[in-house]
């Protein structure tokens, strides 16, 4: 189990050197004292994108073996959580474009048609407030480049540098992305019938 | 993108939001935070044993060694003092430069007579005297008028000057026949 680390009057990036330390030394159990503040957000990120806990579950023990297997290629500058962000969301990708493939191919009735009906589910069971629904449905009409930055800006409530990080660009584009993705949605919002009043609160 | 809208992009501090603007920042943060808390109460949880399961998996892994030769590489390049280093150097190799250029004081000889061979070693001997010089002008004016055949090969040098588009030498010679004519 991951323990806490010594010494209270250390800055988070202080701790997390002497975790580093300790992991590139082969030492399993300060690698896992590292990660556990990000396991559950990183499950939740998996879950959200292949909308199984089973499979995101192995998606983040995979992410998180192939983190402590390239310790030594992790920048010290790179925030730990982007950095495991990434490999969670590449990995998410992987799976759900080799499960595409599998419903391309022909097949009988059973097996991964029931990845679509947990999809729906998971969908139906998030009940949001009508204008929050309303919103979230216009956010589905963007690009993914700016559905993105705005998921990582509000919801994982990310730094303009970590965001940069993981949209692998400068933090310039990820402030001009952000603020053209708020343009397109006031626009998309202004031309829509159901949008009347949506501005005027 | 106009410069405007790159300028609001970029630095959005410097322009007052509109009222839609605010208004869509708001939605946007509660609308995101109504999504987190929904998530948490409906999304399933990590099962139990997970880091009891990944503990083991991780003590039968190894750490793989970046290749050698690439991680110093990029350690060099990606090192940000050296980067800082190498745009401090170029800053200060730009501003000295530049301050040589504009305190430009020292004097150019475009024109000089060649070079003079004394106790074995070659002086690069200006083609005129300094005639801001009083001293220097009053000789040398003096001297030409003890020898007013030196007059006629004065012009001609100043011919010789202007044709071969020589004007300030040109000057120099005009300046020094008129005194001695004076």
């Amino acid at each position: 189990m991951p323990r806490p680390l010594e010494g209270k009057n250390m800055t988070l990036r202080e701790k997390e050197k002497i975790l580093l330390q300790k992991i590139k030394a082969g030492d399993p159990t300060a690698y896992m004292t590292l990660v556990s503040p990000f396991r559950e957000r990183l499950f939740r990120k998996a879950v959200s994108m292949v909308k199984d806990s089973d499979d995101a579950e192995d998606i983040v023990q995979d992410a998180l073996i192939s983190g402590y297997k390239s310790i030594k290629n992790f920048r010290a500058e790179a925030g730990v959580y982007t950095w495991l962000y990434r490999i969670v969301v590449n990995k998410s990708k992987d799976l759900l474009a080799k499960k595409k493939r599998g419903r391309e191919k022909p097949m009988d009735d059973t097996g991964d048609n029931q990845f679509v009906d947990e999809r729906e589910g998971y969908e139906k069971k998030l009940e949001l407030s009508e204008e929050s629904r309303y919103l979230m449905d216009k956010i589905a009409l963007l690009e993914d480049s700016y559905k993105q930055v705005l998921e990582l800006r509000y919801f994982e409530n990310l730094s303009y540098n970590e965001i940069a990080e993981i949209m692998e660009c400068n933090v310039g584009t990820v402030k001009s992305r952000l603020f053209k993705a708020k343009e397109f949605l006031k626009h998309l919002i202004q031309k829509d019938d159901k949008g009347e009043g949506f501005f005027e609160k | 993108m106009n410069i405007t809208t790159w300028l609001r992009a970029r630095y959005p501090q410097l322009f007052t939001e509109s009222r839609e603007s605010v208004v869509i920042e708001n939605c946007l943060c509660s609308m995101f935070s109504e999504k987190r808390k929904k998530e948490e109460t409906i999304l399933p949880r990590m099962s139990d044993d997970f880091d009891k399961r990944l503990m083991n998996l991780l003590e039968n892994e190894k750490i793989e060694q970046p290749a050698e030769t690439f991680s110093t590489l990029r350690n060099l390049f990606e090192n940000r003092n050296l980067q800082y280093s190498f745009s401090a150097v170029m800053v200060v190799t730009l501003a000295f430069v530049t301050v040589s250029r504009l305190n430009k004081n020292e004097s150019t000889l475009n024109e000089s007579a060649g070079v003079v061979l004394e106790n074995t070693s070659y002086l690069n001997e200006p083609a005129s005297i300094d005639l801001s010089e009083n001293y220097q002008r009053r000789l040398l004016i003096d001297h030409i008028k003890k020898e007013p055949g030196s007059i006629d090969g004065l012009r001609e040098l100043e011919l010789y000057y202007q044709k071969t588009g020589r004007g300030s030498a040109a000057n120099e010679v005009h300046f020094l026949i008129n005194e001695a004519e004076n």
